[in-house]
């Protein structure tokens, strides 16, 4: 189980830069995940590592050993495509022992490698059928353990799960997850879905326009984002008012966040500030500041409310389990869990 | 739907445009038409000749010269042979022939004066200023001794020649002069050509003999209208004799000595052009396309003759005045007009069929038409000449060339016995006559 | 609408064209083997017989046999070639197809000129002091190397059709099966045995069967090269209908092309039968 390290690499098409000076290091045996919008150059990051791609400049190590230029079949990945790419005219078979073949592999090993594979995909009764009898899911499975029956040094997996309905999906990233974990592949898995990232990432690298926005555990970038735009991607959609910084604290119009310590240069900065749904009480909390508002609507999402509520002209979002008394409202949110981003910059300012 | 009153509306419009227009029409035809002047005499020329577009062209200018100079509005009409003769037999049986002249090859001509549809054109006398060469009178006598009347004016010709690269001179055998060839004198012989070849063979390395022995090529036509009547004074009676034997072994002689691209070689315009070969033998039509192009490089030679003469085919296209035709003096003067030495080197100029009359070459001015021309007025005014058509077998002349070709190939590409390759095909050359009830040409 | 009238509608509708295949489809077929079969001889017996079938078995197979495989080959790695994208491609890509758009004839006077005993080939090499006398492609003597170049000028002026089919299975196939092939280790020719001919398969099938088609109707290009000492199934249709004047025999050589077609027309769809799903 390799180590891998980008140094500053980038990739331009023509004019466009689809990766811009990216550095990486993914740590032996972790999933990590590449997660941003569609284009932020996640795939390509992929690709580059997978060796399907040369970078323009900057280099690729796996365990120190510099592979930018090795080809892909050499570098010992297996990738599980967005397209899964099961090969059409093979049976399942077949597409799980080629590559092994192809290593010249003795036949009784190539076998057992197959069928270990199949196992643990729960694809062995799938073995002597073509692709064109096989449904989304299952022809996921077969790329994926066509990816593993080669024992990968590297694991990489682009939106494997993109093209499965949702239901199928929550179960599959639970088996990849599994897989993982029992397999210890270091593992590179790109996708735009932040619940999915979340779900099974030991670790996350946010992007957006070919750059690395954070890189950290679920925890770190959801607790502290580190801009706007890892605030705005990770979690609920996040509320965002604008303010300015005070010397008590920062100023939203209809309230003021209070903060003890604030640096004297920050003091009249315009800033954002973003509060999750979440952190917006409807009940009275600890230290909390108390803000005013009126009940616009309410979305009964069953298990808990998304609560729209006016306060002085601004709409807020809060998401909680208590169904709000009468149309007047008093909420409630901690200091804490306020995110405070320079307006200009969109980065995050330290403030307590 | 339209409803019935703007179809009735629409038509009465139609109509009235067209009155109007027909009117107008007249009216201004009334005001510019030609004034009228003696009473023009129209005739009708059919041929089986020239009927190609460009050719026609060259025809209906040609006939335009002759009415500005006579008055007489010649219409040319090109028929098949198949159609002039019906319509002639038609109109001649009806009593009312519309066509004074009629313009054929010497075998059609020779058809409908079996078919007793031609006038004797004796009784014109003779046409002055012009001396017909030597084999197109001999063509006329023929008929003459067959039907008892002269049937055609010789119009044109064609046939085949050799042409030679001017290089080759410097190789002349010894015994041969270029006067002999030009001339082609009893020293032009097969024989001769082939001692020549030989000499450039053994002097400059190259085989510089072509014929056409490619698909499209004419090599039968040497075959039967040339070596076999040279050599055995019938094109296919004598094709199993000795002599064919004879005739054989000098081409297998000479195929040695020619270019091995003459197989796949169809005309022999483009090998002497790019100096492949320096002597060559083909149908004028196929050559002229050199000699126009570079005329200073060439000599145009009659065909070399064989122990028995100097067999060749000829092509004659002759003019014919169909029994009772209206305005035969027209039609005369038409004749007269057509075979006039000016006239006759304008068709070789301009269509590529020579002149009958020898007054006609000197007057040639494009030099590489006027040095085919001399060399086919050589031919066809050389005294030993034995002057051939080639056999009208119909359906069957495939099959005639045929045997002629596949000797050809058995003998001379193959190297197969020559007596047992002759021996295998003779009785198919016979059975084809045998069929047709024709004597064996 | 009443229903008998709308239950012979369809028919109806046919109707013109099933007018149209009996009269100029099934007519000139069933002419065409009764030309051939009905005589007395009976033209097919006397091809049969006839000294020329052996010959004409021969280059006919000669030429088909090396003719076609090589046109296959050629196309599949021109495909594999443009599927790169370089600078000029566009170019290159239009240069290789150009001879598409020759017709058969000029190319074969193309090739004549080109390797005739005075053409430019000779005169380059003799110019350098490669040679010093002529190398002779055409000719009866040289009947080996007129094949030669029978082949060089077929293989030139028909590639380009047989590579258009292939390109065009190339290019169906999605880039992340030949990825996927990649990451796994299959090397350019591993890639083509396993994933490339396998998919192109009914490709390669269309183009086997235009270009038998085509092949076995060359004539043109024979007669020019060949003079007529190369005798093939289609030129022994033209010479015995255009020369010989027989249109017996012609149909009877036009069936036998006809036969040889079907013959091989099924044996490569049997051979070249796809996988299933790879399609």
């Amino acid at each position: 189980m390799v180590k891998i390290d980008l140094e500053g690499v980038s990739k331009r098409f023509g004019s466009v830069i689809a990766v811009d000076n990216v550095s990486l290091s993914v740590s032996s045996g972790e999933l990590f995940v590449l997660l941003g919008p569609s284009g932020c150059g996640k795939t390509t990051i992929l690709r580059i590592i997978a060796g399907l791609e040369t970078p323009t400049s900057g280099r690729v190590y796996f365990d120190g050993v510099d592979v930018t230029d090795m080809p892909s079949g050499k570098r010992g990945v297996g990738m599980v495509f967005q397209s899964y790419a099961v090969w059409p005219h093979m049976k399942v078979y077949d597409n799980i022992a080629l590559p092994l073949r192809i290593k010249k592999l003795p036949q009784s090993e190539i076998d057992a490698r197959v069928r270990s594979a199949a196992r643990m995909l729960n694809i062995e009764n799938l073995l002597e059928r073509y692709p064109f009898q096989l449904s989304g899911g299952e022809k996921q499975r077969v790329a994926v353990a066509r990816a593993i029956a080669v024992e990968p040094r590297v694991l990489l997996m682009d939106e494997p799960l993109s093209n499965l309905d949702a239901l199928l999906r929550v179960q599959a990233r639970a088996e990849i997850k599994r897989l993982q974990r029992e397999l210890k592949i270091t593992t590179i898995y790109v996708t735009h879905d932040q619940v999915e990232a979340m779900a099974l990432a030991d670790r996350i690298a946010v992007m957006n326009k070919g750059r690395v926005m954070q890189v950290g555990t679920v925890d770190e970038v959801y607790n502290k984002p580190l801009n706007r735009f890892v605030a705005h991607f990770i979690g609920s959609s996040m509320n965002f008012v604008e303010g300015t910084i005070t010397d008590r604290g920062v100023d939203i119009g209809f309230a003021l966040i209070p903060y003890s310590s604030v640096p004297d240069e920050l003091v009249g900065k315009k800033v954002s500030v973003g509060i999750r749904p979440e952190d917006i009480y409807l009940e009275p909390i600890q230290g909390g500041v108390v803000l005013k508002g009126r009940v616009v609507l309410i979305e009964n999402l069953a298990s808990e409310y998304i609560i729209h509520i006016d306060v002085s002209g601004t709409l807020l979002r809060a998401k909680t389990k208590l169904y709000p008394q009468g149309e007047e409202v008093r909420l409630y949110i901690h200091p804490s869990k306020v995110h405070v981003f320079d307006t200009i910059t969109e980065n995050r300012i330290h403030i307590a | 739907m339209l409803s019935k009153a703007i179809v009735t509306r629409t038509i009465a419009i139609i109509i009235a445009v067209i009155v109007i227009a027909a009117v107008a029409g007249a009216a201004i035809y009334m005001f510019t038409r030609p004034p009228m002047e003696k009473p023009v005499i129209r005739i009708l020329f059919a041929s089986t000749q020239l009927a190609p577009p460009a050719e026609q062209a060259f025809m209906v200018e040609l006939l335009t010269e002759f009415y500005k100079e006579t008055g007489i509005d010649v219409s040319f009409l090109p028929f098949g042979y198949v159609d002039i003769a019906n319509k002639l037999e038609a109109e001649i049986k009806a009593g009312r022939i519309t066509v004074s002249l009629v313009g054929g090859l010497s075998t059609e001509i020779d058809f409908f004066a079996s078919k007793g549809l031609l006038e004797d054109l004796g009784r014109f006398g003779a046409l002055g200023g012009r001396t017909f060469l030597e084999a197109a009178i001999r063509a006329v006598e023929d008929h003459k001794k067959i039907y008892g009347i002269t049937t055609f004016v010789p119009w044109m010709t064609a046939t085949f020649v050799v042409v030679i690269n001017n290089k080759a001179f410097d190789y002349l055998p010894s015994g041969l002069t270029k006067d002999d060839v030009v001339k082609g004198t009893e020293r032009w012989t097969w024989d001769a050509m082939l001692a020549w070849a030989k000499n450039i063979y053994e002097k400059t390395g190259k085989r510089l003999v072509g014929l056409p022995a490619g698909a499209g090529g004419l090599l039968h036509r040497l075959l039967h209208g040339y070596l076999y009547v040279s050599y055995t004074g019938y094109q296919a009676q004598k094709f199993n004799s000795p002599e064919a034997v004879q005739m054989w072994g000098l081409l297998k002689e000479l195929w040695r000595y020619s270019h091995p691209e003459s197989t796949t070689w169809s005309a022999m315009a483009d090998p002497l052009l790019k100096e492949d070969v320096w002597l060559a033998w083909d149908h004028t039509a196929r050559v002229i396309s050199a000699l126009k192009t570079s005329p200073e490089k060439f000599t145009v030679a009659p065909v070399p003759k064989g122990p028995v003469g100097r067999g060749y085919i000829v092509v004659l296209a002759g003019l014919a005045i169909p029994k009772g035709a209206p305005n035969q003096e027209e039609a005369w003067k038409l004749v007269e007009f057509l075979t006039r030495p000016s006239t006759q080197a304008r068709i070789a100029e301009r269509v590529g069929f020579f002149p009958v009359v020898s007054e006609a070459t000197p007057a040639i001015t494009d030099p590489g038409v006027k040095k085919i021309a001399e060399g086919v007025t050589a031919q066809l005014g050389a005294r030993d000449s034995i002057a051939v058509a080639i056999p009208p077998l119909g359906g069957k002349a495939g099959d005639f060339i045929a045997i002629y070709r596949e000797a050809f190939e058995r003998i001379v590409l193959k190297g197969e016995d020559i007596g047992a390759v002759l021996s295998g095909l003779e009785p198919k050359l016979k059975a084809i006559f045998a069929e047709l009830k024709m004597p064996e040409p | 609408m009443p229903s008998p009238l709308r239950k012979h509608i369809p028919y109806i509708l046919v109707a013109p064209s099933l007018a149209y295949l009996a009269f100029f489809i099934s007519y000139p077929i069933f002419y065409t083997f009764s030309l051939a079969l009905f005589g007395n001889p009976s033209p097919m017996v006397e091809v049969m017989t006839s000294p020329r079938l052996g010959e004409v078995a021969l280059y006919t197979t000669l030429i088909i046999a090396t003719v076609i495989p090589a046109q296959i080959v050629i196309a599949i790695f021109a495909s594999l070639f443009f599927l790169n994208r370089f600078r000029g491609r566009e170019l290159v890509l239009y240069l290789f197809i150009a001879p598409l758009a020759i017709n058969e004839v000029a190319a074969a006077l193309i090739w004549y000129t080109m390797l005739s005993s005075s053409g430019f080939l000779n005169k380059l090499l003799i110019n350098t002091g490669v040679i010093s006398a002529p190398i002779y492609f055409f000719g009866y003597e040289f009947i080996d190397r007129t094949l030669l170049a029978i082949f060089l000028t077929e293989v030139w002026r028909a590639t380009p059709i047989v590579f258009i089919i292939i390109y065009a299975g190339m290019q169906m196939i999605s880039r992340d099966y030949l990825e996927a092939a990649d990451v796994f280790g299959l090397n350019l020719w591993q890639k083509l045995r396993y994933i490339i001919l396998p998919l192109i398969k009914p490709y390669i099938q269309t183009a086997l069967i235009i270009r038998t088609l085509f092949a076995l109707q060359v004539v043109g290009p024979i007669f020019i090269l060949a003079g007529e000492y190369v005798r093939v199934l289609a030129t022994e249709v033209v010479y015995w209908y255009s020369m010989r004047l027989n249109p017996g025999v012609a149909s009877a050589w036009a069936l036998l092309i006809g036969l040889v077609t079907l013959l091989l027309g099924g044996l490569y769809i049997k051979l070249l039968r796809p996988s299933a799903g790879a399609t």
